[in-house]
C-alpha cells in the first residue's frame, strides 16, 4: 500500500509563452502509514506535487498510482480523492457551513457515507482535540486555530488512508504549531500516512520518517532525516537552511564526536553526555 | 487543471506601439467614436471599411489578429445566438419554410450584419483594453469625467472603484481556483447534474469566497486609511497625462473616418 509516483512531469500554461515545467521527471514512493515531508523553496513545485497525490492535477507525463488505483483511469479519481485527503494551505478559508457538524458531514455526504454522521463527526472532532460542544457552533465564530482544526477534521471525516497537508503550520504561533504537530503525530500513529509539505526544515527533520527535498521541480534528495542533514551539509539546497541544532550535530561529528542523530535538544544533550562518559572510561 | 485560466476579455497586453503610447483619454474617446461608427453602417461597403480599419489598428498596436480573435471567444455564443435569432425572426420574402419556421433573405442579411456589428463592437472595445493598462484606463475615465464634478459626480471615486475592481480580478480568480480545488478534494461535484444541482454545488465555493472578499476589502480599507487616503481632493499625479499633437491628430482622423464611412455609404446607397 503506497502512493507511487513515476516520472511525473507537470507543465503549467502549456503551449503559451508562459509555459513552465513545475515538476519534471519526479519519481517517489510514499509508503502507507509513514510520515513523509516534502520540503523545498517557494516555487520548487511542492504544492503542485501535493495536488497530484489526490488527482486534483493530472500528470502531463508519467504516472501516479494510489494503492492499486491509477489517476489515468477516470472512474477511479473519486475513490483516489477519498483515499488521499488533501488539506490546503490556510484550510480555514474553505469553511462554509452553518454548523461545525454540517461542515464535517460535507465530505461523507459527497461520498455517500451517510450512516452515523453524528458519531463520525464526534469522532473526528475528538481526533483534532475538540469536544462535542463544538458540533452545533458556527465555524465562522471559532478562533483561527480551532477553525483550522475543524477544516482538518472535515478532511479526516472520510477516513483517508493518506493525509496530505500543504503548509499546515503556516500562520500559527509557536504553541499552536506544537499542538497541531502533536495532533498529526497521533493521527499518524493510528495508521494514517501523513505527507507534509513545508518549507520549515526543522519541523520536517523532527517529525518525519523520510524527507523529500525538491529543487526547481526535481527531487534533489530523498532519505531519512539523518541522511538529509548529511546531504545538505555538503550540498546546500537554495532556500533551505539547516536548523542550528542539525548544524551543530554535523559540526560535532566533524570534530570526532559521533552521536545518534536527533533534532530534540534534550535528547541531543543526553547523547553528548553519554558519549563523553564513554570516552572518559 | 487550472479551472479558471482563460486569457480573454479585458486583458492588458503590454507592448511598445503607437497605440500603447497614446493618451488613454484619446483612446477612450476614439473607441466610443469607432463603436458609434460601427452602429451607423448598414451595407457591405460600410462593414468592410470598418474591418479594414480594425486590421489597420491591430497591426499598428502590434497585438495581431489571432490574439484579437482569442479575446472574443467568451462572447462567441452570444454572437452566434444573435445571428440565429435574426435569421429566423426577420420577416420578408421567405426562402425556405417549414410550418411556422421560415428563413428569409432579409433574415440572413440581418443575421450576418448584426453578428458582424457585435463582433466589431467587441473587437474595438477589446483593442482599448488590450492596449491600455487598467490604471491608465481608470485615470483616463476620471479625467474625462472631471468636468461633471461641478454637478456633483464623484469622478475620482468612480475611477478609484474601477481601479480596485480591476486590480482584484486576477487575485479573486486565484482564490476561486483554490477554493474550488479544496472543495473538490472534499468530494464536491462541481460539474455534474442539471442547472439547479450545479448552482447548489457552488454554494461551498461562493460562501468562502464572499468571506475572503469582505476580509480583503476590510484589509484594503485599513491600508488606505493608514496612508491617509481621503478621496480625490488635492491629489496630484506622479505621471500627469500629456495630450500631445499626435493624440489630437489621431482623434481627428478617427472622427473623420467615422463621418466619411457613414456618409460614403449613405451616398452610394442613393
Amino acid at each position: 500500500m503506497s502512493i507511487s509516483i513515476k516520472n511525473l512531469t507537470h507543465i503549467y500554461h502549456r503551449g503559451t509563452p508562459l509555459e513552465v515545467a513545475a515538476l519534471s521527471d519526479v519519481s517517489l514512493e510514499i509508503p502507507g502509514g509513514s510520515w513523509t515531508s516534502i520540503v523545498g523553496h517557494t516555487g520548487s513545485g511542492k504544492s503542485t506535487l501535493a495536488q497530484h497525490m489526490n488527482a486534483l492535477l493530472l500528470p502531463d507525463m508519467g504516472e501516479v498510482v494510489v494503492d492499486d488505483l491509477s489517476v489515468s483511469s477516470k472512474k477511479d479519481l473519486r475513490e483516489i480523492r477519498r483515499k488521499v485527503g488533501l488539506v490546503f494551505q490556510y484550510p480555514e478559508q474553505q469553511l462554509f457551513a452553518e454548523t461545525v457538524k454540517d461542515e464535517l458531514s460535507f465530505g461523507p455526504k459527497n461520498w455517500g457515507m451517510t450512516d452515523n454522521l453524528d458519531d463520525l463527526s464526534e469522532k473526528v472532532l475528538d481526533q483534532v482535540g475538540l469536544d462535542r460542544t463544538y458540533l452545533d457552533r458556527s465555524p465562522f465564530k471559532l478562533s483561527g486555530g480551532e477553525k483550522r482544526r475543524v477544516a482538518i477534521a472535515s478532511v479526516l471525516a472520510v477516513s483517508p488512508s493518506y493525509l496530505v497537508l500543504d503548509e499546515p503550520t503556516a500562520g500559527l504561533d509557536a504553541s499552536g504549531r506544537g499542538y497541531l504537530l502533536k495532533l498529526l503525530n497521533k493521527i499518524n500513529n493510528s495508521g494514517t500516512a501523513v505527507v507534509m509539505v513545508t518549507h520549515d526544515l526543522e519541523i520536517a527533520l523532527d517529525m518525519s520518517d523520510r524527507i523529500i527535498a525538491l529543487q526547481l521541480g526535481k527531487v534533489a534528495h530523498s532519505g531519512s532525516p539523518r541522511d538529509t542533514v548529511l546531504y545538505m551539509s555538503s550540498n546546500p539546497v537554495p532556500g533551505l537552511l539547516l536548523p542550528s541544532i542539525a548544524d551543530l550535530w554535523v559540526k560535532l561529528s566533524k570534530y570526532g564526536m559521533e552521536i545518534p542523530f536527533s533534532c530534540d535538544p534534550s535528547t541531543m544533550a543526553k547523547n553528548i553526555d553519554e558519549k563523553r562518559r564513554g570516552t572518559k572510561k | 487543471m487550472k479551472f479558471l485560466d482563460n486569457m480573454s476579455f479585458g486583458q492588458y497586453v503590454p507592448a511598445d506601439s503607437p497605440i500603447h503610447r497614446a493618451d488613454p483619454r484619446c483612446k477612450i474617446v476614439s473607441a466610443v467614436a469607432l463603436i458609434t461608427g460601427v452602429f451607423l453602417v448598414k451595407e457591405p461597403l460600410g462593414f468592410s471599411s470598418w474591418i479594414a480599419v480594425l486590421i489597420f489598428l491591430s497591426r499598428l498596436s502590434r497585438i495581431g489578429i489571432p490574439m484579437m480573435l482569442r479575446t472574443v471567444r467568451p462572447v462567441m455564443l452570444l454572437i452566434a445566438f444573435t445571428a440565429v435569432i435574426n435569421v429566423f425572426f426577420t420577416s420578408g420574402t421567405p426562402l425556405w419554410e417549414m410550418g411556422p419556421v421560415s428563413i428569409t433573405s432579409e433574415g440572413i442579411r440581418m443575421g450576418i450584419y448584426m453578428s458582424l456589428r457585435l463582433l466589431l463592437l467587441v473587437l474595438f472595445a477589446n483593442l482599448l483594453t488590450l492596449t491600455t493598462s487598467p490604471m491608465a484606463l481608470a485615470d483616463g475615465i476620471e479625467s474625462l469625467l472631471s468636468p461633471f464634478k461641478k454637478i456633483g459626480m464623484p469622478a475620482h471615486d468612480i475611477a478609484m472603484m474601477m481601479t480596485i475592481a480591476l486590480r482584484f480580478i486576477p487575485t479573486l480568480l486565484n482564490e476561486t481556483d483554490r477554493i474550488m480545488k479544496a472543495q473538490l478534494a472534499r468530494g464536491a461535484d462541481l460539474d455534474r447534474g442539471g442547472l439547479i444541482r450545479r448552482l447548489k454545488a457552488f454554494i461551498p465555493v461562493l460562501i468562502p469566497l464572499f468571506v475572503i472578499v469582505f476580509q480583503r476589502a476590510d484589509d484594503l480599507a485599513v491600508a488606505m486609511e493608514a496612508r491617509c487616503y481621503r478621496g480625490g481632493g488635492g491629489r496630484t499625479r506622479m505621471k500627469p497625462f500629456i495630450w500631445s499633437w499626435r493624440d489630437g491628430l489621431s482623434l481627428v482622423f478617427v472622427i473623420i473616418s467615422v463621418v466619411v464611412i457613414t456618409l460614403l455609404e449613405g451616398r452610394l446607397k442613393l
